[in-house]
């Protein structure tokens, strides 16, 4: 798994679904007991605070995570080596360009046919990034490899019966 | 609630008539497309491999008939069964809409399910533009014209089922002072708890159950309609080849319909828990009047979020990345009302006497999906995060949980309520009820749960063969959990028929009383089971880990063997440049349709050589791509095993 991947993973898959299995706990296991207390009215006007927790939360994740988005790497080749990619059904067809380890890359991307996605892993298979191509348009995307090998591409966008064929791979080196 | 209950026992049972109708509709649906997800899930894991064209031809129709077709069309039904509960009862006009909405869903299902099934339609139920005129000779005009308008009418049918839920949300059982219908709809969204002048009701406020059935009745209406002329205009351009649209325009007036359409069956499922769940407490819903703020957020929100579903789309000299990143607060902002329904919820079976019969159960482990569900969602709402789940089986997983555990839930629950009332029978079987949704709960959720783990590992979704080496344990776990989760809807089918036929299951003899309940018993039952896949999932990921190492795309570039004939190298070459993904040849095992078959043409070597490398047609020129020697290999192959 890729860095970001580990954070989702550790996120959701065990803070996020503890919180549900100590709510979920809590609730159910309330209801068996003999106490059945509750001012209800007081809960109903802490609904507001609640609200005042989420809106915390959100805004706290919101700048935490929207300076971390992509849209910086398709502004353009930007002094990187452009290799111009053209996806169709099914398959990339990448040149034949001798990429390095540490110079940045510039994928200059298009489609002939219908959207695709373009999609990178590295030669551990673990996923490095993807975008989308769609058909009449120019999709950049900018990468710095940082270990020599094989990468394959995987088609990440549904573009008929033969998408999970389509692939492709290239090779970086020192 | 009895002194809201003023519908004429005609009213009522036009209710009853007109919801038991959707209602059972619907599950006919489940029954059929949930057979086919199954059978999707096993050709994934290898278990029974369908043919490509069939498995995406069927994962189109299983999109479109397990989500639109049964949980939506449930949940729909459902909403008028809401309304007279609550003593607003379907007036003619209304009824004539609700009817219109019936025929025009059970046409479009059945035109989609021709269209996929027989006609071998296969552009997945987004069908984004213009893969429907792609076929790559899968499906001809007559399947994609079929489909098309199938789909059209299903949109024409969510518009109908608007009017006719507008209209019955506005009707005096409202009690609103205004004659005037604006602001009754005012009235009908809740702003009466933060305007009480305004938006003023007489003698009581507006019933929580109507407010998500009014948001979701405006905005369908408006997500709709640009849709509906897009389906024109691909329909017109089946025929009319020069007819155009752009396809970034079409990507985003597909989602313009594609986001709020989740919410037409989260929207109407909320108003059974605000019903339901209260009655199954024993007090009323928990709720202050903020939630009135959640549901005006939605309202404006749900329309105007769509482009989540396009984060990683954004070309150059296109405004696409402002308006992405533009959408990242406001999706965020949408599940404010998820926030507060689950405070509410949670908190109004909180030290209740709540009743844990199977319906009251399926409510609960409804609400629980709802949340784990929501949560994977503000991960998708995260473009950090979405760059990576996109389009992965995390996906799959995030909206099976919300529409199998959630909103299915909530469909269950339902038809245990009030499926005795519709038919005036008893329920069949308690106990086989509540087998179905502990049964259900635990392999659903332990296949939801493998998927997004599949995807964190960059399983891609939407593919009839993962990548070859990859995901193979976690893929046969998920497709037995999948066939699990089919078992368990057994007992549903056979509790609902039996229902119908006025039977009631023999009481079973229980002589010494568990020191358990049920309850305890039942869901200590699914933690074992749930943790026993867990720690299954987790050895076998670990098994696979080490004894499978990736073989996948077999590195063309690297020396297979060191003294691998030049027909052995080709093969490879064969397989890892993708030519399989079009032609036909039984030496590589490769049925592609879209190009010639080779093993009928039988080219010689010299043949193979040019055309890889300067392509022609359709297909691309490899020259490139494979280097000159590579492309020898592959010819050579070619005419080797095909003399």
């Amino acid at each position: 798994m890729g860095r970001i991947a580990i954070i989702i993973a550790v996120g959701y898959g065990v803070l996020g679904l503890l919180v549900v299995a100590l709510i979920a706990g809590v609730v159910w296991s309330s209801t068996l007991g003999r106490n059945h207390q509750v001012d209800t009215r007081k809960l109903s006007e802490r609904e507001k605070t609640w609200f005042g927790i989420v809106v915390f939360v959100l805004v706290g994740l919101l700048f935490g995570t929207i300076f971390f988005t992509p849209y910086g790497r398709g502004a353009g080749p930007d002094g990187a080596q452009v290799v111009p990619v053209t996806a169709q059904q099914f398959a990339f067809v990448v040149p034949q360009t001798t990429l390095h380890v540490g110079k940045p890359v510039a994928f200059k991307l298009t489609s002939k046919d219908v959207s695709h996605g373009f999609a990178v892993f590295d030669p551990q298979h673990t996923f490095l990034f993807q975008v989308q191509v769609t058909p009449g348009k120019t999709q950049w995307y900018r990468w710095t490899f940082s270990k020599p090998g094989t990468y394959t591409i995987e088609c990440f966008e549904y573009c008929g019966v033969g998408h999970d064929q389509m692939g492709g791979q290239f090779t970086v080196v020192r | 609630m009895s002194d809201e209950l003023i519908l004429t026992d005609q009213e009522r049972w036009l209710a009853q008539r007109i919801t038991l109708r959707y209602v059972l509709t619907a599950q006919a649906i489940l029954l059929v497309s949930g057979f086919l997800g199954i059978l999707l899930r096993d050709s994934q894991a290898g278990v029974g491999r369908l043919g490509t064209n069939w498995f995406y031809a069927l994962m189109t129709a299983h999109g479109l008939g397990a989500f639109v077709g049964w949980a939506g069309f449930s949940v729909m039904g459902l909403s008028f069964w809401v309304f007279a509960e609550i003593g607003f009862p379907l007036r003619p006009f209304g009824r004539v809409f609700a009817e219109l909405t019936y025929w025009l869903m059970v046409l479009g299902v059945a035109g989609i399910v021709v269209s996929t099934v027989v006609m071998h339609f296969a552009g997945s139920w987004v069908f984004l533009y213009p893969l429907p005129f792609h076929s790559a000779g899968q499906w001809g005009k007559a399947a994609t014209a079929l489909f098309l308008t199938s789909v059209l009418f299903v949109g024409l049918s969510i518009v109908t089922w608007c009017v006719a839920v507008l209209h019955t949300a506005v009707s005096p059982a409202l009690h609103a002072v205004s004659k005037k219908w604006t602001n009754r709809l005012g009235v009908a969204m809740g702003f009466g708890f933060l305007w009480p002048k305004k938006f003023a009701t007489n003698p009581r406020p507006v019933p929580y159950p109507v407010i998500p059935l009014t948001v979701i009745g405006l905005d369908m209406i408006i997500a709709t309609l640009p849709f509906a002329v897009l389906l024109v205009e691909m329909i017109v351009q089946t025929f009319v080849p020069g007819a155009h649209v752009d396809p970034l325009l079409a990507k985003n007036v597909l989602w313009w319909f594609g986001h709020p359409v989740v919410y037409l069956l989260l929207f109407p499922a909320v108003a059974v828990y605000y019903l339901l769940v209260p009655r199954y407490a024993g007090r009323p819903l928990v709720s202050g009047n903020i939630i009135t703020v959640g549901w005006t957020i939605a309202v404006v929100a749900n329309v105007i979020v769509w482009a989540h579903h396009v984060y990683i789309d954004y070309p150059s000299g296109s405004p696409q990345a402002a308006i992405d990143t533009a959408m990242q607060p406001l999706t965020f902002s949408l599940t404010i009302v998820s926030a507060l329904s689950l405070y509410s919820l949670f908190f109004t079976i909180y030290k209740s006497k709540y009743q844990w019969n199977a319906a009251g159960t399926a409510l609960f482990l409804g609400l629980v999906s709802w949340l784990s569900a929501g949560l994977s969602g503000v991960v998708n709402a995260t473009i950090a995060f979405d760059q990576v789940v996109h389009n992965s089986l995390w996906i799959v997983g995030h909206f099976h949980q919300m529409a199998l555990l959630n909103i299915g839930f909530v469909a269950f629950a339902a038809v245990y309520t009030w499926l005795p009332e519709w038919t005036g029978h008893a329920l069949y079987s308690e106990r086989l009820a509540k087998q179905h949704i502990w049964g259900t709960f635990a392999f659903a959720t332990a296949n939801t749960i493998i998927w997004l783990v599949e995807g964190l590992q960059g399983a891609p979704r939407r593919f009839a063969v993962l990548p070859a080496g990859h995901y193979v344990t976690l893929g046969q776990v998920g497709s037995a959990m999948a066939i699990g989760t089919g078992l368990f809807q057994l007992p549903f089918f056979w509790n609902v028929l039996q229902t119908i036929r006025g039977k009631t299951e023999k009481a079973r003899d229980r002589t010494s009383p568990r020191e358990w309940s049920d309850v305890t018993a039942e869901a200590a039952l699914v933690l074992v089971v749930l943790v026993l896949v867990g720690a299954a999932g987790v050895t076998g990921w670990l098994i696979g880990h080490y004894t499978d190492r990736p073989t996948s795309h077999p590195a063309a570039s690297t020396p297979a063997e060191p003294a691998a004939s030049p027909v052995a190298v080709g093969k490879q070459v064969f397989s890892s440049a993708g030519c399989s993904g079009c032609h036909t040849l039984a030496a590589a095992g490769a049925t592609g349709t879209v190009g010639p078959n080779l093993d009928q043409k039988k080219p010689p070597a010299s043949l193979v050589v040019e055309r890889v490398t300067n392509g022609k047609g359709a297909m691309p020129s490899f020259k490139g791509r494979l280097t000159p020697a590579q492309i020898q290999d592959v010819a050579q192959f070619v005419a080797a095993s095909t003399k």
